[in-house]
């Protein structure tokens, strides 16, 4: 009886320490949720148009028709690629600031690499266009080393420009949780695989690297999932790239055809979960937790 | 002691802590609501009891300052709250979602959409002291009546659909298959509008009437998009951001613009050139309506015949190059200005085509979105 009473008291301690979160979630998050689950099964036609009328219609065109298919795989195929670029990046960095420094310098110098992210994002965005454009910061400075006669162009406006920007402001997000997974190896793994004969590529590839998995996971969803809905960045740098993002946003603005809109943003929301189920079961980022 | 609780049961201390912080949040945000929620304070209660309260449903230009002010100091009993849209897509989706204003400023394209969905009020011309002043030609533009009844009061037009270019870096423009030379790879920018991207590429390949295109016309402008693709840096939206771009040198041509960006560039110093190829191009004609939901009509009518008198019609025309739909405020410009600006009288309005929805319009939506896909 005592236990129990315990327990009723300590559920609802815990249930008022959420009321914050769940009030906040509820409005800024379940309700649109809800909301956007609903239109994306009524009718839609373009300019606002919206029958109440329980329909598929609008999954069966974001998964079958060849606009879609084609935004998504692309959209997919960019969001990989520069995942693992920003992996080839990311990766060093973190096994540089993990395993070779001493005290806390590994720490500051993460504080450091955070501090663009306090800059606005779009005035981030901004600031590339200065950098890359035929008249910017990059191509001024190789004419005047003479080293390029005529201004580089395949940089800007292009998917190269999207996956220049996306590496720059994605790259805290693959170094911090790399960075923690890596220094959470214990320092014996290593003494024992030196012990019984691996050399240094041989520890990284059968220690390090296995062990930093769920870091990786980690980096891949902070960075593929964002980078799927993404939309500011194709359209502000990207040229003629079209993502998955930017064909939500103009069904919702331009075209106004709700319902479809909704019905690709939940397929993507159920995509990206999905997704995410599988990274996590596969890559162990239980572990983390443990 | 009353501080001694927390020692002795620490979890219903931090609870307390916890329940007075919800409260003090809470009541600080309801304090707030409330406070923004009061009507303001202000002087203007008074004023509220003669002209009332006025709410503008309007594009950003019809609240600089240098227009807004004097007519605020010209009534100064009416409270005018201005709600600023950015495209009338986004007007039209908030007019249909339930907002209520009392005027709002469509352009030509879009006020058949008001008038279907019953949300304007025909508007009485002899309640303007300004409507016999504007261009006849104006006052009688077809679109802007239905079953003889008026529902937008003409404030703006001019130029649209047609090409500037950067002189210094291309020949004249003479046609409008002349874009999408190859030479100019990467260097044209397309507005990205189905409507407008559609009919220039109808009038590249030489269609007489683009607003009535099949669905075999529609799929062979999407494979000349396709074919030409490589000329295209981008599908811009935003005018500010394709003048930057031919002002970078990253861009070379603007296709789907009016004459006001060349006129700009020039007056940085850049050789720009504004064109209307083979004398094509596409009119538009924006005002102000009166809405069903509207509390305040004397107000409504006092605020469109303000923005239709001569010293806002002439303020939009010489600074924003905007076609004046006031005929004094026409005459008043400066002959030079006329000329380098390009801004042009109502007449050329009837030599262009005017900015409509095209019959098959989910049509051309559909067909645009996979050309801007690639």
């Amino acid at each position: 009886m005592k236990i129990s009473k315990k327990k009723s008291w300590k559920l609802m301690r815990n249930l008022i320490y959420s009321l914050p979160a769940i009030i906040y979630l509820t409005i800024f998050f379940y309700i649109p949720l809800v909301t956007m689950i609903m239109y994306s099964f009524w009718h839609g036609e373009p300019l606002y148009r919206v029958v109440r009328v329980f329909t598929l219609e609008n999954y069966v065109r974001f998964f079958t028709e060849e606009l879609s298919q084609n935004v998504f795989i692309s959209t997919n195929i960019i969001s990989i690629v520069t995942f693992l670029i920003i992996l080839l990046v990311a990766y060093p960095i973190a096994y540089f600031l993990a395993r070779m420094t001493s005290g806390d310098t590994g720490l500051k110098i993460i504080l450091l690499i955070l501090i663009p992210l306090e800059m606005n994002y779009l005035i981030r965005i901004f600031a590339w266009r200065n950098i890359l454009g035929e008249n910017g910061l990059i191509n001024s400075f190789l004419i005047t080393l003479g080293l390029i006669d005529q201004p580089i162009t395949f940089f800007f406006h292009s998917i190269y420009a999207v996956i220049i920007v996306v590496l720059h402001n994605a790259l805290p997000y693959a170094v911090v949780p790399l960075y923690i997974t890596i220094r959470s190896i214990p320092e014996n793994l290593y003494l024992a695989a030196m012990d019984l004969g691996s050399n240094k590529l041989s520890v990284f590839f059968r220690v390090t690297l296995p062990l930093s998995m769920p870091g990786i996971a980690i980096a891949f969803l902070f960075i593929y999932i964002p980078l799927m809905g993404e939309f500011a960045i194709p359209a502000l740098v990207g040229g003629k790239t079209y993502m998955l993002g930017n064909m939500i946003v103009r069904q919702y603005l331009t075209v106004g055809n709700w319902p479809y809109a909704s019905a690709a943003t939940i397929s993507l929301v159920s995509i990206t979960l999905i997704v995410m189920y599988v990274i996590f079961k596969l890559l162990g980022v239980r572990r983390l937790y443990e | 002691m009353w501080w001694n609780i927390g020692s002795k049961v620490k979890g219903v201390s931090r609870l307390a802590l916890v329940i007075v912080l919800v409260i003090i949040l809470i009541g600080a945000g309801l304090a707030a609501y409330s406070f923004m929620s009061l009507p303001a304070q202000t002087p203007t209660t008074s004023k509220v009891t003669t002209l009332g309260k006025l709410t503008a449903f309007v594009w950003e230009d019809f609240t600089v300052p240098e227009v807004f002010n004097p007519l605020t100091e010209k009534y100064p009993t009416l409270t005018i709250e201005n709600s600023i849209f950015t495209s009338q897509p986004e007007m039209l989706a908030k007019l249909m979602g339930g907002f209520k204003a009392d005027v709002v400023s469509p352009c030509i394209d879009f006020l058949p959409r008001l008038i279907e969905q019953d949300m304007l009020q025909p508007i009485d011309p002899s309640r303007l002291s300004n409507w016999n002043k504007l261009f006849k030609s104006l006052r009688d533009y077809p679109e802007i009546w239905r079953d003889g009844k008026l529902y937008m009061v003409p404030t703006a037009f001019g130029l649209q659909a047609g090409v500037t270019y950067r002189k210094d870096k291309i020949p004249l423009i003479d046609k409008w298959i002349d874009i999408f030379n190859p030479a100019y790879k990467n260097r044209v920018l397309i507005l990205n509008d189905a409507r407008i991207g559609i009919v220039i590429a109808a009038w590249a390949l030489n269609y007489e009437d683009p607003w009535n295109l099949g669905s075999q016309d529609l799929q062979r402008i999407k494979e000349f998009y396709k074919e030409h693709r490589d000329v295209i840096l981008k599908f811009y939206e935003s005018d500010i951001e394709a003048r930057e771009l031919l002002a970078s040198g990253d861009a070379w041509i603007i296709a789907g613009s009016g004459p006001a960006h060349s006129y700009w560039l020039k007056s940085e110093g850049i050789e720009a050139e504004f064109t209307l190829p083979e004398g094509k191009g596409i009119g538009w004609l924006c005002g102000l309506s009166i809405l069903k939901t509207s509390q305040n009509f004397d107000g409504a009518y006092l605020y469109i015949d303000y923005f239709i008198s001569e010293e806002p019609q002439y303020y939009y025309a010489y600074e924003w190059l905007y076609g004046p739909t006031n005929e004094q405020a026409f005459k008043k410009l400066p002959p030079e200005k006329i000329a380098e600006s390009g801004i042009v009288g109502p007449e050329k309005l009837s030599e262009v085509l005017p900015l409509i929805d095209p019959p098959n319009l989910d049509e051309w939506l559909q067909v645009w979105e996979e050309i801007i896909a690639g």
